[in-house]
């Protein structure tokens, strides 16, 4: 069956760029008219300049017509769409806030600097929790993003117009940040990929920091095979990936305990991980149990080093204008107004000897593979069910530790909400989770998108 | 101007101790200028209900994972905290 237009991932809309079966601003005018189609139900984006974007689009055509084909940017005409905490020159950059200024950004962050400089096009700003911590409230300025799978649902956050655009295929590829899962956990939730790299390998320059220590930028695809070539252009690397038939070979260490004894995970959520598990068996992977310390002592190290830097780079805000903060945010960004000087330091010493717990488990296993999320995703307008929702997830382990962790979806509830599940490997191992996540994926996993009345 | 410190019920309450009741973990180690700072003094008569509830929340998850890193096992005095090393410098 012929895939639809909107429906191609990096590699494809790559290819067929290349061959001319379409050209980039046919590829840019019809992802422009899905959302103008769509987007009034999932609220991806915050804004978006079509006249611009075709533009650029136009231009990057131009440009293939005139290159050597060995000699074009990488990415050249692919869509791509912006968490809308990154400054992307001639954008506003609103942190999904009431402090948003109007004003366009001069310059570019880093990240999306190079992601301009592979020929990517920059459809627009999305969707976040204020600040990448607040979450979906009442009192946000713009409307909060829906999960394109259950429209009265929460998509994760913070990066969740990422998620959903990706999911109800608005776009081949976003880009998030993650402090504490922001990337994984909307990717969790959409039943889409969410990468968060390894610490540091992505320049974070030119973007406001919610912490110092733990944000990161990561790519968010739809398909495992999409993600090198984004995270390839985030990092300034080549990568080099071996793909592979099945995973003969491969250790694996399974962190059951987060989810089994730790802190109980919704029952179909266990299974769909514990059938995860087989099936790596299943292919040929060695699949046993591994343990980390405790999963809610692990995230009180986040929370403590997040908490205590976030109320650093935001206590000014809150000291001067706290009613221009939705209420959530408050709640959140005053954590760390309770935490002392020697609670951070612990934490961050804590984080250490963790960080050498992870290693030590990655020096016999290749991956690791964690719940993301241990509960599927709440209605969107149940302010307590999402407040509740903060301790249910296995994510925040290894922002602490700087690990390089994948979301990846292994399977639906009852009810059709995603359920997902990390990978994690070593520094700089991103090849290796990528080639297991593509094997996993293609032999388990069949892609499946949300049906929009426009759609039909 | 008086101490102020949180009630168990979530109201701001200025001078003198916490009523009877306030959750242990509200009550000793919450300065006395925490919320001055926050929004400052002359702010605080017109935001404190407000922020009664938002600020009760965000101390209670503080006080969640203080009690779980100062009870989990003690580390080797010799280790350092956590730092970005070369392998992690963007």
């Amino acid at each position: 069956m012929k895939t639809a237009l909107h429906q191609w991932g990096v590699a494809e809309a790559l290819s067929q760029l290349h061959a001319r079966t379409v050209s980039a601003e046919e590829l840019a005018q019809a992802l422009l008219d899905r959302a103008e189609r769509i987007d009034g139900q999932v609220h991806a984006y915050l804004w978006r300049d079509p006249a611009q974007v075709l533009r650029d689009a136009r231009a990057a055509d131009q440009r293939r017509r005139r290159g050597d084909a060995d000699d074009l940017p990488p990415l050249l005409g692919v869509p791509l769409a912006i968490k809308d905490v990154m400054p992307v020159r001639g954008m506003p950059t609103s942190y999904h806030s009431r402090w948003a200024s109007p004003e366009s950004a001069p310059e570019d962050a880093a990240c999306v600097a190079r992601l301009r400089a592979t020929g990517a096009i920059l459809l627009g700003k999305l969707s976040t929790h204020e600040f990448a911590i607040g979450g979906p409230t009442q009192d946000l300025p713009y409307p909060a993003a829906r999960n394109p799978w259950k429209l009265t649902h929460h998509p994760g956050g913070s990066s969740s117009g990422a998620a959903a655009g990706l999911a109800a295929a608005l776009f081949p590829a976003a880009i998030g940040t993650d402090t504490g899962g922001s990337v994984r956990g909307p990717a969790d939730a959409c039943g889409v990929l969410g990468l968060k790299p390894t610490h540091g390998d992505i320049p974070m320059r030119g973007i406001r920091p919610l912490t110092y220590t733990l944000d990161q930028v990561g790519p968010m695809t739809r398909t495992a095979r999409d993600l090198p070539l984004i995270l390839a252009a985030l990092s300034g690397r080549p990568m080099a990936i071996s793909w592979r038939e099945d995973l003969r070979g491969l250790r694996v260490g399974y962190l059951r305990h987060f989810h089994t004894e730790d802190v109980a995970a919704d029952p179909e959520i266990a299974a769909a991980l514990d059938t995860a598990a087989q099936d790596l068996r299943s292919l040929g992977a060695d699949v046993r149990e591994v343990r980390l310390p405790a999963l809610p002592y692990c995230m009180a190290i986040t929370g403590v080093v997040a908490s205590v830097e976030a109320w650093l780079a935001h206590r000014d805000g809150l000291r001067d204008a706290p009613r221009k903060y939705t209420g959530r945010s408050r709640r959140r960004l005053a954590i760390g107004a309770f935490l002392s000087g020697a609670d951070y330091l612990d934490a961050q010493r804590r984080r250490q000897a963790l960080k050498a717990d992870v290693d030590a488990l990655l020096a016999d296993c290749d991956l690791l593979l964690a719940a993301s999320s241990l509960r599927p995703a709440c209605r969107i307008d149940d302010d307590a069910a999402i407040d509740a929702s903060y301790p249910f997830e296995a994510r925040s382990p290894f922002s602490a530790t700087g690990h390089p962790a994948l979301n990846l979806p292994i399977g639906f509830t009852a009810s059709g909400l995603p359920i997902g599940a990390q990978f994690i490997g070593r520094y700089r191992g991103e090849a290796g989770l990528i080639a297991s996540a593509e094997t996993y994926l293609q032999a388990r996993w069949q892609s499946r998108y949300p049906l929009f009345p426009a759609d039909t | 101007m008086g101490a102020v410190r949180f009630g168990a019920a979530g109201a701001l309450h200025r001078g003198g101790e916490a009523p009877a009741g306030t959750p242990e973990y509200l009550m000793p180690e919450i300065p006395d200028t925490w919320m001055q700072y926050i929004v400052g003094t002359e702010k605080l008569e017109a935001m404190q209900a407000d922020f009664a509830a938002d600020l009760e929340h965000a101390a209670t998850r503080a006080r969640q994972w203080q009690q779980r890193l100062r009870e989990a096992e003690p580390l080797p005095a010799s280790l350092p905290p956590w730092a970005p090393g070369p392998d992690t410098q963007p």
